[in-house]
């Protein structure tokens, strides 16, 4: 069971679950709300399709979806989502003898993780905090990464303004319309 | 693929791990025969003597056996995963066990799976795909280094806002 304290979903992390059955969408759903997934994050596909027009609207940080659907099948929308979504969790689900999907998942879709049906709710929200976290590890480096920077250039801005300073003050008589040396 | 690339390939430290001398040495010979590792190829024949190597040297690619005595290629890629994030995971099995990928995914957070008696070109394949990809990771973190420096080197008074030099 998951002990840490930390909530499992950030405020605004987005969840799509996708699924031809409307009862395990449903049962997903309960699981992901209960955890703490604010229903607003929420989004629900029946089909590869329908999952493939929502990705190319919004932005999310997690996909789950069943393997076996009418039409493309989730190995296809993981192997799209790889190649044109790769910060988006990718989680398979599927049926207890269909390892061989995993192969696919992994090789053609890359994904994060891969649960067996009939599922064990613990270790699906393990395995769903596990991505989430590692997600926003990456987030949070690239965000220091860019912040480091601007304050850095702030900083160097600050300087040159202060060393402009002086010279402006020394002129500062001979012109007083305050506009700028050239 | 070009010239380049090629030797970029070449010069990429890759770990074989497998508790089968003869796997390993096949598996180095396609290596090499492929333009992958030169040099910079290692073998380990148990999953403790990886783990050793690893926490030594820098590695951009660990190809890995599942079954081994004692520790396993998910109990390595897992590691991996934890303490070196940016060396590429590349597990193997034998023919049936394809239940374990379910584990190598879950717990070893695998980026490429290959089942034995494994196809030479598609291996081939996925391992250039692997290491492209870490080269872009390396140069990505190399160039924000650098541009930090140079910022430093142009103002040096401004390296007191910087943490991380």
């Amino acid at each position: 069971m998951v002990t840490t304290s930390q909530p499992l979903f950030g405020p605004e992390e987005k969840v799509l679950i996708v699924d031809d059955e409307a009862g395990l969408r449903a049962v997903l759903r309960r699981l992901f709300v209960r955890a703490g997934l604010p229903t607003k994050n929420l989004r629900e596909a029946a089909s590869a399709e329908e999952a493939l027009s929502l990705v190319q609207r919004e932005t999310f940080d997690l996909v789950v979806s069943d393997f076996r659907m009418s039409g493309k099948n989730g190995v296809d929308l993981m192997a799209w989502l790889r190649e044109h979504r790769p910060a988006t969790g990718r989680i398979i689900m599927t049926g207890y003898h269909d390892t061989s999907i995993a192969v696919d998942g992994l090789n053609l879709g890359r994904i994060h993780g891969f649960v067996q049906k009939p599922w064990d709710n613990a270790r699906v929200l393990d395995t769903v905090r596990k991505i989430l976290a590692q997600r926003r590890q990456a987030r949070n480096e690239a965000s220091r990464d860019a912040l480091e920077l601007a304050h850095f250039l702030h900083q160097v801005a600050r300087r040159r303004a202060a060393a402009e300073q002086p010279r402006l003050g020394a002129n500062g008589a001979a012109h007083p319309t305050g506009r700028l040396e050239p | 693929m070009s010239p380049h690339t090629k030797s970029l390939d070449a010069h990429a430290s890759i770990l074989i791990v497998d508790d089968e001398q003869g796997i390993r040495s096949v598996l180095k010979r396609v290596l090499l025969q492929g333009g992958l590792g030169g040099p910079r190829l290692r073998e380990a024949g148990s999953g403790e003597e990886a783990l050793e190597i690893l926490a030594k040297e820098r590695v951009d690619l660990v190809l890995t056996d599942f079954r081994m005595r004692a520790k396993t290629g998910v109990d390595v890629l897992a590691w991996v995963h934890e303490h070196r994030p940016a060396t590429k995971r590349v597990l193997m099995t034998g023919y049936n066990e394809e239940s374990i990928a379910v584990d190598g995914i879950n717990a070893g957070r695998v980026e490429a799976y290959v089942k034995k008696p494994w196809d030479n070109s598609q291996l081939l394949a996925t391992l250039r795909d692997l290491l492209q990809e870490q080269r872009l990771h390396a140069l990505r973190e190399e160039a924000h280094a650098n541009a930090m420096r140079r910022a430093v080197q142009a103002d040096p008074i401004a390296k007191g806002s910087l943490r991380r030099l």
